[in-house]
């Protein structure tokens, strides 16, 4: 695999399996605390495996992001499964398990139909969150709704990098997005993102970059839906306070 | 009975385990058997682990080794340089910590400082560093060539290029913790 080239001293030394190892070892200690890290760590993998799975099919009923909530299934059902001291890699182990994932959720799936699928759940669920924190205090409707699409504006932008990410070429003619304004908007909400509280940041992280639901996250960090829809709604909350203080 | 094993038994544990891949790690382990507080003996055994790519049980050993023997600096160095090729670099300046009380005519605690602004991207300071320990280290000459190697990359880092400077063997800090050096058991 290609190296990065290092952009830090840190870069110089580290090196990625034993960043690897070092996160196991932390998972033996207390599986609970770092499933989360280790989640973060392998998502890009199931991710990489859901795309595949996709484009070989080309299919029409259901879409990327619902191949991925199975792979992420899969994945953390492999997590939980691994025994890091047994010889075996962790890639190596959990790659078959994640293709079963998949083929399990898309045959269950087409059986259910496309009603559940994961773009409209997400939408709702990030709905749900952020209308069952708005304080019915706050302001006249017409406030409140320009409080609502400014906050789920936060959620798409941040949403646009995962996009970068998966189209990966680019247009060569500038866009809106290219702009310096822009520019400036995305380094500070990436500030604001990484100054949250360490769960309010995975799910933001972890919902619109990664793609995963908020149910996957409960289970991942050991909490109940309604909390983590609260903590992206205080999430998403701190946010649009952060994006107004910067403009 | 001591609780370390004699300087024979560990000759001949270390000629019995050259090159022998397959039982090296049994062989030190009945050893350990007979000896589980020498602090040696789990360095040892951490750094055959490293080779072998069994990464969290070579970090319990060095671990080991300096619960046993703090004062065991060549030790402290290494899991200190493990946990920092592990992304850990808090825990490795935890580690290292004692190190720094060393004198500063002391080659760990020289590669320790540069280390330490490596990890803040204080390129200058740590090439400064490295060489000043480079240049008092008489003990563990080979363990020169890594930090030979750093500083080159320190150097491409500032935008210069660089050779690495130091005994070209290879050290027992690349091959038990194979870092830099190419042909490592990596």
């Amino acid at each position: 695999m290609k190296r990065r080239r290092p952009r830090h001293g840190l870069d110089l030394v580290v090196r990625p399996e034993r960043v690897e190892a070092a996160l196991w070892r932390h998972a033996l200690a207390d599986l609970a605390r770092t499933r989360g890290k280790i989640f973060s760590h392998y998502a890009r993998f199931a991710r990489a495996i859901a795309r595949d799975r996709y484009l070989s099919r080309r299919p029409d009923n259901y879409e990327l992001g619902d191949v991925e909530q199975f792979a992420y299934e899969g994945l953390l059902q492999a997590i939980d499964r691994f025994e890091p001291l047994r010889a075996m890699p962790f890639r190596a182990f959990a790659r078959p398990r994640i293709a079963g994932s998949i083929a399990n959720g898309l045959g269950k799936y087409s059986e259910a139909g496309a009603n559940a699928a994961y773009r409209r759940r997400a939408e709702r669920d990030r709905l749900k969150s952020l209308m069952a924190e708005m304080p019915e205090d706050g302001g006249s409707a017409l406030q409140q709704l320009s409080k609502l699409a400014a906050t789920l504006a936060i959620g798409l932008i941040i949403e646009e990098w995962r996009q970068e990410e998966v189209e990966q070429v680019r247009a060569s003619e500038p866009t809106a997005y290219d702009t310096l304004a822009w520019k400036q908007t995305e380094l500070a909400l990436r500030d604001s993102i990484a100054m949250l509280p360490a769960n309010e940041a995975f799910i933001v992280q972890q919902h619109y970059l990664n793609g995963v639901a908020f149910r996957q996250i409960a289970l991942i960090l050991g909490l109940s839906n309604g909390r983590v829809s609260q903590l992206h709604s205080r999430a998403l909350g701190k946010l649009h306070k952060q994006m107004a203080k910067s403009r | 009975m001591s609780k370390l094993c004699s300087d024979q038994q560990m000759a001949e544990l270390i000629e019995t385990i050259g090159g022998d891949d397959v039982h090296d790690i049994e062989k030190i382990d009945r050893l350990l058997s007979a000896f589980p507080e020498d602090p040696r003996l789990h360095f040892m055994k951490g750094s055959t682990l490293v080779g072998k790519q069994r990464m969290i049980e070579a970090h319990l050993s060095l671990q080991k080794a300096v619960e046993l023997a703090p004062d065991f600096a060549v030790a402290r160095y290494q899991l200190g340089f493990f946990e920092l090729t592990s992304g850990e670099a808090d825990k490795a300046l935890a580690t290292w910590g004692p190190l720094l009380m060393l004198p500063t005519d002391n080659y760990l605690r020289r590669f320790v400082e540069g280390l330490t602004h490596l990890i803040r991207d204080e390129f200058e300071a740590a090439i400064g560093e490295f060489e000043a320990g480079m240049a008092i280290n008489q003990d563990n000459p080979p363990m020169n060539h890594d930090i030979g190697l750093l500083i080159a990359e320190c150097r491409k880092m500032l935008g210069g290029g660089g050779t690495p400077a130091g005994d070209s063997s290879e050290s027992a800090t690349s091959f038990l913790l194979g870092q830099f050096s190419s042909g490592t058991t990596h």
